[in-house]
């Protein structure tokens, strides 16, 4: 589906989508006075991407999701940042909640979705083969053991 | 590593957007490999070296490690 929207009108689009449930959540929690907020901030924002990645940068390839491969190369390394620095402080952040006593199931929660990605990472990222050297006369894998 | 993507781009009278159209990259990565301080992947490399003509050895040296200017 995500194919037949034109690259620029992804980003903006799946904001308002993500926006339209972030607005249902707040209307059911707080009523219809959240919208006036909720609302503009929304709209834009979603409005902001689809001017900003118009323009000719590594930050609109990125919002329109059609990098070349060294933009795709710095998206993987912001992420890796991103990663660690959210993992940093989800560790801080599980500290002071444990110090507090205040509940810890929040952060099991995330720490049971850190082994999922990781598992899943992981094989999606796996490449083809065992690894063997297959040339005449060489021993059988990584498991053989050293001569 | 130094390459010789600027030289051959000017010789040809190219800008930067116009090779970066050709080769189906951005504008900021023909800047950065012709600045030095991108390697392209060796896919890109080969479609950099065919595009002038030459051959990726030709058009990427690496021995010479002063790299961009």
């Amino acid at each position: 589906m995500m194919r037949s929207i034109p690259p620029r009108l992804r980003s903006p689009m799946t904001m308002l989508a993500g926006g339209a449930v972030i607005a249902a959540v707040g209307v059911a929690a707080t009523g219809w006075q959240s919208l006036r907020y909720l609302a503009p901030f929304i709209v834009v924002s979603a409005a902001g991407y689809y001017v900003w990645s118009g323009r000719s940068s590594d930050s609109a390839a990125m919002v329109r999701q059609q990098p070349d491969e060294r933009q795709a190369y710095r998206q993987l390394r912001i992420q890796a940042v991103v990663g660690r620095v959210m993992s940093a402080g989800a560790s801080v952040a599980f500290l002071a909640a444990w110090a507090a006593k205040a509940p810890l199931w929040p952060f099991a929660v995330f720490l049971a979705l850190f082994v999922v990605a990781l598992s899943a990472g992981w094989v999606i990222t796996r490449e083809r083969g065992d690894g063997r050297d297959d040339s005449p006369g060489s021993p059988r894998g990584w498991l053989a053991p050293r001569q | 590593m130094r390459n010789r993507v600027r030289e051959q781009r000017t010789q040809r009278g190219l800008s930067q957007a116009e090779l970066a159209a050709a080769l189906g990259v951005s504008r900021q990565t023909v800047i950065s490999i012709e600045n030095g301080r991108y390697l392209p992947s060796l896919p890109l490399a080969f479609t950099i070296a065919r595009f002038f003509d030459l051959t990726v050895d030709k058009m990427f040296d690496p021995d010479d490690e002063e790299a961009a200017p």
